[in-house]
């Protein structure tokens, strides 16, 4: 499968919501993507699951457009934090329910996921707790083994330790059924190590695209006097800065080699790589933030 | 790989879901219809009778949650296409169903009972320009043809009242989903129109005394009538695509 979005917009209601985002995912890999509230995630992926159609622009899934195909339909899930208050029926009839619209639908395995999450099987989907609903919600799109499965924030109900299950789950699917797996989150510290590329949205705009690693290695945090540290921040781009007394500190975006390191470390500076919480804090940050 | 989820198999799910709630108000009618057999001395309709009139207001209610079922689908992966086809084919099969279990069902309360009480339901026109009134008549005295006189006919008549007003609630409902509260109210306001007409045109066609307010339709000819109730019909289908064909899921 592969998703590709080419100077896709997107409005509602006279607002701008997306604007002139492109991208491409061709392999069946985790991709995070990030956001601060209002970022336009839910709409991005309202798209790539059919809910939505784009304003202008493309959204292509293997070449086709998703709204109203029923073959791209099936294989993409989009799962979100659903309001089931007026679910009538219990987990069993859902979960056995999913098996005609799923094609890959696994039910032996969203059985043993209820075991795991603790779910009761017999119960009324609307008379669990939120975080059991959100539970359920993650069930439905790991059992479903969908090419494409979307999990909008749906974690953001369960505590600790069922997000922390989710996450083993995930990456165990993710190694006997690859696919495109696609989670919005602003709980980037927790679920960094997760992700094989991440997107960041900025006010509607793609911000990056870029494997984690790569995306790691580009955020630098240097700590040391002002003329080493304006030394090394010349032409980099620098996305926080902070003064305490006399010592400085500079968070920097871009390419950092190892021979820059080294000649940093020589001036007396503090180097060191930043977590993709801090780069996303940073990077997300409304210009009225800063300072 | 299995096929997505076709039409047909979008209507069975639908139609499933529809008469189960459709089991549990035959159910709750027929306690009423036995009750007030039992408790009431003369004059009370049988179970036919009573759901002929019920099933109106029945109808509108499902029809308007049945829009529910959109976003669910779209969920499931399955277009908006398949969800109108399918619930489109699932509201006739209702429609025809729910007389015929009516129907059914009245012939085993009069065996039942042995005595059984000739229907009391007399229609008469009320044409007193009380628009209002035509309104609540045309749900409470919907055409109506006695099942005894002629039974194709009355069941007929049955399915027409209760399909359009499942369509007219499903406008409604759509309405409201995809334009919002004015919109919806506007779409109230198309439907009165629409059942007035629909009244009307079947009052020509068929003969029977209902609407007789709006004179100004007697001009029509009987076969023009069922050409244009059929046409009446077609409207809020053509309405409930046009709003769902590309409607947003709101999430």
């Amino acid at each position: 499968m592969n998703i590709t979005a080419t100077n896709l917009h997107f409005s509602y209601g006279g607002d701008v919501v997306l604007q002139d985002i492109n991208f491409e995912l061709n392999e069946p890999k985790i991709y995070g993507l990030l956001g601060r509230n209002g970022a336009g995630k839910t709409s991005l992926l309202s798209i790539i699951g059919s809910f939505r159609e784009p304003s202008s622009g493309k959204m292509l899934i293997n070449g086709e457009a998703p709204f109203e195909n029923a073959e791209i339909m099936q294989q993409v899930a989009f799962l979100y934090n659903k309001d089931n208050s007026g679910e009538t029926d219990s987990v069993k009839t859902l979960l056995k329910g999913l098996q005609i619209y799923r094609p890959y639908f696994d039910y032996e395995y969203a059985l043993e996921l209820v075991k795991k999450f603790k779910l009761d099987l017999k119960e009324n989907l609307s008379n669990l707790s939120t975080g059991k609903q959100s539970a359920f919600n993650v069930i439905v799109g790991l059992a479903s083994r969908t090419p494409i499965t979307i999990f909008d924030e749906v974690y953001l109900g369960m505590d600790a330790p069922a997000r922390d299950l989710f996450y083993k789950e995930l990456l165990k699917e993710q190694e006997r059924h690859p696919r495109i797996m696609i989670l919005s989150t602003h709980l980037v510290s927790e679920m960094d190590y997760l992700f094989d590329e991440v997107l960041i949205l900025k006010e509607g705009r793609l911000l990056l695209h870029e494997a984690y690693e790569d995306l790691l290695s580009r955020g630098v945090n240097l700590i040391g006097s002002k003329e080493a540290i304006d030394a090394f921040s010349k032409n980099k781009e620098i996305v926080h800065h902070e003064q305490l007394g006399d010592t400085f500190s500079v968070t920097l975006y871009g390419e950092f080699n190892d021979m820059e390191r080294q000649q940093a470390r020589e001036r007396g500076l503090q180097v060191r790589n930043i977590s993709l919480q801090d780069l996303f804090i940073q990077l997300t940050k409304e210009d009225e933030d800063n300072e | 790989m299995n096929k997505p989820v076709q039409i047909h198999q979008a209507a069975f799910i639908m139609l499933q879901a529809q008469l189960t709630w459709t089991l549990w108000y035959m159910g709750i009618l027929l306690l009423v219809n036995v009750a007030r057999l039992i408790f009431s001395a003369d004059g009370i309709d049988t179970f036919y009778n009573h759901a002929f009139v019920a099933s109106n207001v029945y109808m509108l209610v499902i029809g308007i949650i049945t829009i529910s079922f959109m976003p669910y689908f779209v969920e499931m992966g399955v277009t908006r296409k398949s969800y109108f086809y399918g619930n489109a084919i699932a509201s006739i099969c209702l429609s025809i169903l729910i007389p015929v279990f009516a129907y059914v069902l009245t012939i085993f309360e009069k065996l039942i009972l042995a005595n059984f009480k000739e229907p009391t339901f007399n229609i008469e026109s009320a044409a007193d320009g009380n628009f209002i009134g035509d309104l609540l008549q045309s749900i409470l005295i919907t055409p109506y043809v006695d099942m005894e006189a002629n039974v194709l006919l009355s069941l007929a008549v049955f399915s027409l009242n209760i399909f359009v007003f499942y369509l007219i609630g499903w406008l409604i409902g759509t309405a409201f989903y995809r334009l919002g509260v004015i919109g919806g109210i506007l779409f109230i306001a198309i439907s009165i129109v629409l059942i007035a007409a629909k009244d009307s045109m079947q009052r020509i066609a068929m003969d029977l005394p209902l609407f007789e307010t709006y004179a100004f339709f007697a001009a029509v000819p009987s076969r023009v009538a069922y050409i244009l109730l059929v046409v009446i019909m077609f409207i809020p289908l053509i309405l409930i695509r046009t709003l769902t064909k590309r409607a947003p899921i709101k999430i």
